[in-house]
Parts: structure tokens; sequence; C-alpha cells
């Protein structure tokens, strides 16, 4: 019976990132790291370490990550060039590491987007309903009634790629969730009597809702920002892997991947690996968080 | 006979119910009593007579789902069942006030009990954060709660039953209001705290000259601190009077069965 009490609060709806359902597709002994309480510390971790890298690589990297011909072409590992070279002579490692700053930083903006307007409307509809509250429903189920990749595909192929754009179209996939969980939350608890007490002194509702109610649903919020953060940094990648994202030739690991595709082919591995090993340590170290933000576990008392 | 002074609150002929979408279910029925200023009124009644419905509706928190069909509320003079929202919350702490029944329930979990009481006091006064901090210290003193400096920074689960029940009577008192309603405040203490709560509620509500309304079970409580009463059952009002009279010689067959079922018979043979 413990067992079922100690899964995790799984996310609903499509944003489920891949990387999510492979590890629930996992036997159980590596699933375990999901529902336990390690799973906050060990994303944390691996979080931290990207950020920290993405940090250094701002200040510096052992190459220009957009130079040319700092050496062989098409090398292989070696210790002047830890991962490589590509097929016009940039290092692969200093590439990888801007990279990774370019992914992080737009991953937690578009999150950020998502994650203040989206509660911030949810909360809004759930605490004064009417027509406004419908009104919002019926959008939301449009707009998620288009899977949500070919929704992102097309709305950019529309405005045309580019920083704002990627930004403003990666943050509307995770939006509608946002709204939904933030409408739940303060529909659940807007009639609990510490809301009822904090009307009862005469406080205004904006006061009651954003300063009474919303502080007690930021966990779940939270956790499900991480969650899709993991779905995001996957997008984000699959806009730039197909051309379609922030900038034709951004450093940025979807774009590297789709770089040195074609050097796979001819058995160079490492131009497409690193970068991908990122994507899913970038996405893993978020699920995991959100994991553990959700985990019943983790909750105090 | 104190027949020469005011009324702060009339109700009339109050009336209304639930609707769902299965129709409407009628719950209170013509209610009518009054609360005398600077007096304490006893509601007594069993669960779901409809006395914390009516009281909610007198400080206009009843339910969304809560449909008025006739009568009103005069609260000074002025029907209130009018008002609108921000008329409403006007007078909602500062005039009008209540406890609730739960307090550790009613006291927000993330949000320092410091900051509720000052967001309260803000709520109608004009001061600044630094004075509605020292009139909150200064009111969980009033209803003393030890070291209120220290506890302002607390959180609700940091507090014992009774304790919060103080922090929410401090909450409830922060803007000083005419009117106090209580709902079952004592109910879920421990005894001995409970007579500790009642008598300091009993001390400030007269201190201050305040009204107020007392809803609970307690006949002994009513007997010993009570003025009037007003007897419910089933969302009418059985019987209304000065607490002696109607305890000592209760007219209402109703009443008459609520006393002999509670050990108030005891106190009074």
């Amino acid at each position: 019976m413990t067992r079922v009490l100690d899964q995790t609060v799984e996310p609903v709806g499509r944003n489920r990132s891949r990387v999510g359902r492979i590890a629930s597709a996992l036997p159980i002994g590596v699933r375990g790291i999901r529902t336990s309480t390690a799973a906050l510390p060990t994303g944390l971790s691996v979080l931290g370490f990207l950020v920290l890298i993405s940090l250094t690589s701002a200040l510096w990297t052992p190459y220009s990550p957009t130079a040319t011909g700092t050496g062989p072409v098409s090398a292989a590992p070696t210790g002047a060039h830890w991962f490589g070279t590509d097929s016009v002579g940039s290092d692969v490692f200093s590439r990888t590491v801007a990279a990774g700053r370019t992914d992080v930083l737009y991953t937690l903006t578009v999150v950020a987007i998502a994650l203040l307007v989206g509660s911030v409307w949810g909360a809004i509809v759930g605490y004064f309903g009417g027509w406004l509250e419908w009104a919002t429903l019926r959008l939301l189920e449009v707009v998620q009634a288009f899977p949500a990749l070919l929704m992102v595909l097309f709305i950019i192929s529309i405005v045309g790629p580019g920083t704002i754009n990627v930004i403003l179209v990666a943050a509307i996939i995770p939006l509608p969730d946002f709204v939904r969980l933030a409408r739940a939350e303060v529909l659940t608890k807007k009639n609990w009597q510490f809301a009822e007490a904090a009307r009862m002194v005469g406080n205004r509702p904006m006061v009651v809702l954003f300063k009474h109610l919303m502080p007690n649903s930021l966990r779940p919020l939270l956790a499900y920002a991480s969650i899709s953060a993991a779905w995001v940094v996957g997008s984000i990648a699959a806009l730039g892997y197909i051309g379609l994202g922030i900038q034709p030739d951004a450093v940025e690991w979807g774009s590297m991947i789709a770089r040195g595709q074609s050097d796979v082919m001819a058995g160079d591995w490492w131009e497409s690996f690193f970068p991908g090993i990122g994507i899913l340590l970038l996405a893993i170290g978020f699920q995991l968080v959100g994991d553990g933000l959700s985990s019943h576990r983790g909750e105090e008392r | 006979m104190r027949n020469d002074t005011q009324i702060l609150v009339r109700v009339r002929d109050y009336a209304g119910g639930f609707t769902s979408g299965s129709g409407f279910t009628p719950v209170l029925d013509r209610v009518s009593f009054d609360l005398r200023a600077s007096a304490i009124t006893a509601v007594v009644g069993e669960t779901g007579s409809g006395k914390s419905l009516m009281a909610l509706s007198i400080v206009g928190l009843a339910p969304s789902t809560f449909v008025r069909t006739t009568g009103s509320i005069e609260f000074d003079d002025v029907d209130i069942t009018q008002f609108d929202d921000r008329s409403y919350r006007r007078i909602r702490g500062s005039e009008l006030a209540m406890v609730f029944q739960d307090a550790r329930a009613a006291l927000n979990p993330v949000i320092s009990v410091g900051a509720q009481l000052i967001d309260a006091c803000r709520a109608h006064r004009k001061v600044a954060k630094a004075e509605a901090r020292d009139i909150a210290v200064e009111m969980l003193r009033n209803v003393k709660v030890p070291e209120p400096k220290q506890r302002m920074r607390q959180f609700a689960h940091e507090f014992s039953g009774g304790m919060a029940q103080r922090v929410m009577l401090a909450l409830a008192l922060i803007c000083e209001p005419k009117l106090l309603i209580l709902d079952e405040p004592t109910t879920g203490l421990d005894v001995t705290i409970q007579a500790d709560i009642m008598e300091m509620i009993v001390d400030l509500v007269l201190s201050r000259g305040m009204t107020a309304c007392l809803i609970t079970h307690d006949l002994g409580v009513v007997a010993e601190t009570c003025d009037d009463i007003v007897v419910m059952h089933h969302g009418t009002v059985r019987e209304t009077g000065p607490c002696s009279q109607v305890l000592a010689h209760p007219t209402d067959s109703y009443t008459q069965q609520l006393l002999r079922s509670s050990r108030f018979e005891e106190f009074s043979a």
C-alpha cells in the first residue's frame, strides 16, 4: 500500500517531457530515484552543475565558441580539444558549454513567463469566476487541442524565428497548464477558513487572492514549472535543430546537433553527442526537481 | 429591564436557502431577532439549525450559493442586505467582525501571524506599517498572548488551539468593531482553556462596550455570561428574550426540550 502513497504526482496533459516518460518506463530500481527523497537534491545538483558551467563559459572557454580552425578539422577528442573539433575546426567543448548558457537562459525565461502569466491569469479567473472563467477555459481547450510541438512550429512559421518570437511561442505551450493549475488551487482554497478570515477583516479581494491564497499554492506551481522546463528544454533544442530556433547559426545545442549530423554518419560522433548529453542532463535535472517538489514524501507535516 | 437601550442589529423576516443544480433548498425561514447595543446575545440551537449561516449573513460572508429571498438585516439603522461588496468590505472588520470556530484553520499557514494582524489593521486604518505593528503587538498583549513581539513572527502551526483562538480574537478586535460575532469560539478547546478564553472574551467585550453575539451549544456558558438569548431550530427562531427569563421559564416546547437535554438542568436545580 505504501507503494501507492509514495507515488509522485504525475503531471497531466501533453507537456510531460519525453525524458519523464522514458524515466517512467525504466525498471523500478532506476525509477526509484524519481520517487525518493533523493530526487530534489539530485536534480538541484545537476542543475547547479550546468548553471555553474554556463556561468563559467561566459568568462572563459578554452577557445572562442565561434572561432573556426582552432585545430585539425573533425578531430576526435584529445587533450587539446576535450570534445574534439567539428567539420570547420571549431572546438566542440567550447561550443557545448557556451550553448549551454543559451539553452539554460532561454528555458528559464520561457518558464518564468509561462509561470507568471499563467498563475496570475488562473488565480484571477478561479477567484472571481464568471464569464471570464468560462471564456478562458474554452480558449485553453482550443489551444490544447493541437499537438504542442506542431503548434509551436505552426506559429513560428507564421511569425518567423528569432529570439523574442521563440521565447513567446514556447511560453504559450505550458501556459494553459499553469492557468488550469492556479485556477484549481484557488478554487479549492478560496473557501477555506483562513481565506474567509482574511475577507472577514476587510481585506481587498486582490490582497486576499495574492497575499493570502497564492503563497499556499507556490509549491505545486513551482513543481509544475520545473517539470514543464524539462519539456521546454527539448522544444527549444528541437526548434534549433530544424533551423527555426533563436537564430539560424546561434551557438545552441539543437543547432549543434543538426550541424554535426552529417558527420555522425561518417563516424564523427562527438559533434552531436556532447550537446545531446547537455540536453539530456538539463531535462533530467528539471524533471527531478519537479518530481522532488511534487513528491508527497517531501511534504513537511 | 433595560427597555431604553438601543438596538444595534435588527434582523427582520430574514429568509433564504441554497441554490444548486437540482433546485432550491430553503434553510432560514423568516428569522427575526434583535441584538441590543452593548449586550451579549446568545444564539443557541442544534447543529444545522441555521445559526452559523445567520451569523455569516450578518457579516456578508454567506456562501455564494446562498440566496436571500426576503427580509432585512439592519445594522445601525442601515439595511446591509442591500450593500455591494465594496460597501460591505468597508464595514467588515471595522464595524463588525467575526471569530470562527476553528482558529487554527482560520489563520493562514504560510503568512506570519503578525503580517495577518498588520494587514487587518491597515485594511481600515491609514497607518504606517510600523505603527500597525505596534497596534498588533498591543492587541496580542490584550488577548494575553505571552511574548507578543516574538509571537508576531510565528506561524499558525506554532500555536496551540487556545493561543490560536486568542490570535483570532485579536484579528477580529484590531479595528475595534462595534459588533463581535463569536461562532462557537471555545468548541474544540480543552475544558480548562475554554473557561479562560470565555472569561477573557467577556472581559474584552464588557470593557470596550461592544455588542456581542455568541453562537454556542453550551447553555451553562449562556446562563453565566449572556444578557439575551435567541433559540433557533430548523431555520426558525423559536423563542427570544432576556436570558434569565427564557432559561427559567421557557414557553416554547423546543426550548424546554433543549434545556432538559443539557446539563443546565443540573445548574438550575
